[in-house]
């Protein structure tokens, strides 16, 4: 039983991280349409920013703000230059223009830090607490609570304020917001940046609890993929949900099942529920 | 203007078969062949990215698919290798078919990231399932084809001669296949699907049908390009199922002009040319062709084939 819930705790600080940069995801499909496939070198990128800053002794916390900070304008160039002028155009594109900068951003970084994977070692990473029997390192930890906090703060973001609103008011209809005087290419770069915000609180998050090299981004972007899908593209709180899932279900499948097939579990869940619900287990209403 | 066209299309034809004995060297023979391959592989690829107008992401995975199973066929059951080439087609269309079954019913991103999926499980389970594939290390000395004739004794393909007529062969069904398609009830059924789904089935076209077919179709003759790779390289490994093929891929049909077969033509020849004379380190290369997609979308998004009949069709406005 102990065992049970050690697993679970595990997949609930993984969960969190699936979350948040899966969350990003679906924000920008949900108000740009658009699937984002260089989201996961954002949360690379963050990882790698917080490893540099960290090495040349400016402490943690610091290097965690300077990491998302350097997210959000890098999201916002890409989003400027890559995203917006394919708006309107056929569907795939922009697709393709952020696979194509996933491939930039993937291979520069094995260029320029070699695939070899880097540590960073921070004392939160070896801290261990003891919540009723289930030991966790202090950092997955505050992964949890950071993660709790992010998506409370988001949902008032988007329920309560004016930028929020007007994210609303675009993700449900473009037209209707042009009329109304709704900025729709300023609310655009917003979710984008965002979105990469969150993919680098994610990256920079994990740098002291994981192996920092050039693919984890598109790993973890392809399980982000399948929490999306399988919350109903655009729905913030099933993909949260679905995050978790597959964050638990991939826990006990590499404790019990197997570790060599470890990175394929999340995407046969996505399978066979897309074979029973193509439209996700939650659906999709109008809007975020 | 029908005569031109058929002096046009001799002299191609006299040209393609004289290519073995226009003195090139070894290496530029293999490059040579290898966009054969690339040609088949970029075609069927085309058939569903361009005709279809779906993004799959499966491609590698038949690709892989058609090679480990006519290698396994030829060296496990002694399978001659004229009929395993087809058989690999086929396994992959059957592939395609039971991945297609749920995938083609979501919606266009969905499809996009299941295929996806679909290629990462793949190379997992060539890595994987050691006692078949022989894991992460692949299969060496693939026997290379003998094609057996009765009556008339048997073909062993070795030399670069024998490999280039071979391509060229399936180069030629390939694209007459893709042809005659377009130009078939399937092919407007195809076209009427990607320009309008809804109106297309108001009209009785049955998208999800077609969809299955297109898909399939291309998953065999990535299955076959697959399987004519492993038996010219004489070696398989998961690198077969490698995403950069994707990459690759795209940058053939979309800068070559997708929906145009001269186009993608086009493409995969420049696109096998072009990286083995840069002579860069596979990342370094890869960072390129991801500025080469980036570009490419942004400015140019109908392909070197969509300008070249653009300027074309207004040639022929201003002429009439």
């Amino acid at each position: 039983m102990e065992t049970f819930f050690q697993l679970l705790a595990n997949g609930i600080a993984f969960g969190s991280i699936y979350a948040m940069v899966a969350v990003g995801l679906t924000i920008v499909f949900g108000i740009l349409e658009v699937v984002n496939f260089a989201q996961g070198e954002f949360y690379m990128l963050a990882a790698y920013v917080t490893f540099l800053v960290y090495i040349s002794q400016i402490p943690y916390p610091i290097a965690i703000v300077i990491a998302i900070g350097l997210m959000i304008i890098t999201g916002l160039v890409v989003e400027r230059f890559a995203i917006r002028p394919l708006i309107g155009r056929a569907w795939q594109l922009p697709i393709l223009s952020t696979l194509g900068i996933s491939i930039i951003m993937q291979n520069g970084a094995i260029v320029i830090w070699t695939p070899n994977p880097r540590t960073i070692i921070i004392d939160v990473a070896n801290i261990n607490v003891n919540i009723f029997g289930i030991v966790l390192v202090l950092q997955k930890l505050l992964i949890i609570l950071f993660a709790l906090a992010l998506f409370i703060g988001l949902h008032l973001f988007i329920q309560k304020t004016k930028t929020g609103k007007a994210m609303r008011a675009v993700s449900q209809n473009k037209e209707a917001c042009r009329i109304i005087g709704i900025d729709v290419p300023r609310i655009s770069a917003i979710t984008f940046a965002m979105g990469a915000g969150l993919s680098g609180f994610g990256g920079a998050l994990v740098a002291p609890v994981m192996a920092i090299h050039p693919v984890m981004g598109i790993l973890l972007v392809l399980k982000c993929f399948a929490a999306v899908i399988m919350g109903g593209f655009g729905n913030i709180k099933g993909t949260i949900y679905a995050a978790f899932i597959l964050a638990i279900v991939e826990s006990f499948a590499v404790a019990y099942l197997s570790l060599q097939y470890k990175d394929i579990f999340a995407f046969l869940v996505m399978i066979i529920i897309l074979l029973f619900k193509p439209a996700g287990l939650f659906g999709r209403k109008v809007g975020i | 203007m029908r005569i031109s066209r058929l002096l046009v299309l001799t002299a191609v034809g006299i040209f393609l078969l004289g290519i073995p004995y226009f003195g090139f060297s070894a290496y530029v023979m293999h490059i040579i062949i290898f966009s054969g391959v690339y040609i088949v592989f970029a075609l069927s690829y085309d058939i569903v990215v361009g005709y279809l107008g779906m993004l799959s992401l499966a491609h590698p995975a038949f690709y892989g698919v058609g090679g480990y199973t006519s290698v396994l066929l030829v060296m496990r059951l002694d399978v001659p290798y004229i009929i395993a080439l087809p058989i690999a087609g086929i396994l992959a269309l059957l592939v395609a078919l039971a991945v297609g079954y749920p995938a083609l019913r979501l919606s266009y991103h969905s499809f996009a990231i299941v295929t996806l999926a679909f290629t990462l499980i793949m190379r997992a389970v060539w890595i994987n399932w050691v006692s078949l594939t022989n894991g992460p290390m692949g299969i060496p000395g693939v026997p290379r084809p003998v094609i057996d004739i009765p009556l008339l004794g048997s073909i062993h393909v070795e030399t670069s001669t024998g490999y280039y007529y071979f391509v060229l062969i399936l180069v030629i069904i390939t694209c007459l296949f893709v042809y005659l398609m377009i130009h078939s009830r399937v092919g407007r059924a195809l076209l009427s699907i990607r320009e309008n789904e809804v109106l297309a089935e108001t009209l009785g076209v049955n998208a999800f049908k077609y969809r299955m077919i297109a898909f399939a179709i291309g998953a065999f003759f990535a299955g076959l390009a697959g399987s004519f790779t492993a038996h010219y390289i004489t070696f398989i490994g998961p690198e077969f199922t490698d995403f950069y093929y994707v990459t690759m891929l795209l940058i053939m049909v979309i800068l070559g002009g997708s929906g145009t077969i001269h186009g993608v033509i086009i493409g995969a020849v420049a696109f096998t040319f072009i990286p083995e004379y840069l002579r860069i380190t596979p990342e370094f290369r890869d960072v390129i062709y991801g500025f080469v997609l980036l570009l490419t979308i942004t400015l140019m998004p109908e392909g070197i084939g969509g300008k070249i009949d653009e300027i074309l069709s207004r040639r022929r406005v201003r002429a009439s």
